[in-house]
């Protein structure tokens, strides 16, 4: 009980704002982390609940787009193909351009949102970013055709990845 | 003395030492204690489970369940904010109406319990009317603990006492809950003299307190009005136990088995509430105290007690109640507490009428934990909650306060006690 009293306050203070449900459970927070090697972290959070559901979230190197719920197989496999893929891209020399990228769009995310959020932004540069970031998407989405697709659980040369021209 | 004694002083020793100055998690220097006792063949295990107050545990256990279940209906946060907007959002009926409920509710539930439930809604509506929370807290502090005092399962030495002592809910009321009235009433007037002019706030910020909606807090008005029901009927099943020849831990135990059955709450959930530390820590307690008297040490200490004060209930009284009181107010009370029972016990073997005794050691353990801020867990807990809000209560700060307080509430203590049984 002790560990719950800043949950309590905070809880108290939502729900006079508003909030119309929050639910709370125990549960244990596990902090996994990979040292691929290079200064490369994989870091990954996941709690387990009472009625064992899990919750995963990756920290490190950038977080997942969204956490999800998985069962334990599920949240092993997971963390198994992402450690994979990781080695497998560690080896790249666009590796740090790619870490980069990643940053990137979740600074422009957070960007966004902090724009949209805070200010009046008129409809025309509106436009323009969804315009910009579209033409980003579809570039992305043609290299799916373009790239050779790698195989991270199969005898993939280790020094072979698909970030290489 | 023989060895036996010499080995099981030292165990006693070590083991108080180890708890009190905090090198070692307290449950696990009770346990270790117990475990060197039984090993070192002091103790068997049939004698030690004998020495172990199953009623005194039952009633935590029992109560801690409860409050876990009753916590999940919203109803102590739905009292703080009602409280609050009653007292218009003026700074000082509020505090006036926090002291009271703090202290009520400590009467019923464990000061650390009640610390928790009141101290986040503390800190919220003191934010609102942006004035200094220290003042809140530290009255509250000192009022769990004054609270706590008044009624047999209020805090835990009174637990132990009522069980050892055979005494019900009703003697505790009649005794030490008019004292603790007194104590809290006198109390409230000080603090108005000490804090009145710290608590000025706008009359924009009022409204906001006032705009709180106390209905939000009621997360589950189906088991909002279970616990309402069983929190009467628990109060009710207290009051007349012992007219009902049921033990305490019967009401507790069972009204945490109806709450479980009937509040539709996970039981593993509210289960994993109950603070098994310290049901641990009280076990290892028990026994290492319990080995002390299996061989005559608490003997001799009442014998030796008796002689320093010629047999006098009076000066026995006295003296308890102002040993306890100072050694509570830098020491763990319940150690303390389970020390002394035995012994107060053997003095009435001498003779002497030992009920005036058992008010005095209740009076003096628990009002003396609000001599210092490591008095009593509710002190460490509560401050260390001001502390994390940016808001630090230091040792200084809060002996300023709470150590002439507690001398004063130990003078009223005496007054009374002499007017009873002189």
């Amino acid at each position: 009980m002790k560990l719950s009293v800043s949950g309590d306050y905070i809880n108290m203070l939502l729900r006079q704002m508003g909030a119309t449900s929050i639910k709370h459970f125990d549960s244990k927070m596990n902090i996994v982390n990979f040292d691929l090697g290079d200064g490369l972290i994989v870091s990954y959070v996941y709690n387990v609940t009472r009625k064992n559901k899990y919750f995963l979230q990756r920290m490190r190197p950038y977080s997942l787009v969204e956490g999800f719920y998985a069962t334990e197989e599920e949240i092993i496999e997971f963390i198994r193909k992402d450690i994979a893929r990781f080695k497998n891209a560690k080896n790249s020399k666009n590796f740090n351009t790619f870490l980069l990228i990643s940053h990137l769009g979740h600074h422009v995310s957070s960007h966004i949102e902090e724009l949209f959020l805070n200010y009046n932004v008129p409809e025309e540069q509106m436009r323009k970013i969804e315009k910009e970031l579209e033409d980003s998407l579809y570039d992305i989405l043609e290299m799916f055709h373009k790239c050779e697709k790698i195989d991270v659980e199969g005898k993939q040369d280790e020094t072979n990845s698909n970030l290489d021209e | 003395m023989t060895i036996q004694q010499i080995i099981a002083v030292v165990i006693f020793i070590v083991t108080m030492t180890a708890i009190m100055t905090e090198k070692v998690h307290r449950t696990v220097a009770a346990m270790t204690g117990a475990i060197l006792l039984l090993v070192t063949g002091i103790l068997s295990l049939d004698t030690a489970i004998g020495y172990v107050d199953v009623n005194t545990l039952g009633v935590l256990v029992g109560m801690m369940l409860f409050v876990g279940i009753v916590k999940n209906s919203g109803i102590f946060e739905y009292i703080a904010i009602k409280a609050a907007k009653l007292a218009k959002g003026r700074p000082w009926p509020i505090m006036v109406a926090f002291i009271v409920i703090t202290a009520v509710l400590s009467a019923f539930l464990d000061n650390v319990t009640t610390v928790l439930l009141v101290g986040p809604m503390t800190l919220a509506i003191t934010k609102m009317l942006n004035v200094n929370p220290i003042p809140y807290i530290m009255t509250q502090i000192m009022a769990s603990n004054i609270g706590g005092t008044a009624t047999l399962i209020g805090d835990p030495p009174n637990i132990m006492i009522g069980s050892a002592a055979d005494l019900g809910f009703g003697d505790f009321l009649l005794n030490t809950g008019m004292a603790s009235i007194i104590v809290l009433i006198i109390s409230i007037l000080c603090y108005y003299v000490l804090y009145r002019k710290q608590l000025i706030v706008d009359e924009a910020n009022i409204k906001k307190v006032m705009a709180l909606d106390e209905k939000k807090s009621i997360v589950n008005p189906a088991l909002m009005k279970k616990s309402i029901l069983m929190l009467c009927l628990v109060a009710l099943g207290f009051i007349l136990h012992s007219q009902l020849h049921l033990e305490s831990c019967y009401i507790s135990l069972s009204a945490a088995c109806i709450m479980l059955l009937i509040g539709k709450q996970d039981p593993e959930e509210i289960i994993a509430t109950v603070e098994w530390s310290t049901i641990l820590f009280f076990i290892g307690l028990f026994v290492v105290v319990g080995g002390l008297e299996q061989v005559g040490i608490i003997d001799s200490l009442a014998h030796g007690l008796v002689d320093i004060t010629g047999g006098n209930m009076l000066i026995t009284m006295m003296a308890i109640l102002w040993i306890a009181a100072i050694v509570s107010a830098f020491l763990d009370n319940i150690p303390f507490v389970a020390t002394l029972i035995p012994l107060i016990i053997t003095i009435g073997k001498t003779g002497m009428d030992i009920t005036p005794l058992w008010w005095a050691l209740s009076l003096g353990a628990c009002l003396g934990g609000n001599g210092t801020l490591i008095g009593a867990s509710a002190n460490v807990v509560l401050s260390g909650i001001s502390n994390k809000a940016g808001h630090k209560i230091t040792f200084a700060s809060y002996f300023k306060v709470g150590f002439p307080m507690m001398i004063l509430s130990i003078i009223i203590s005496s007054i009374f006690l002499l007017i009873r049984f002189a």
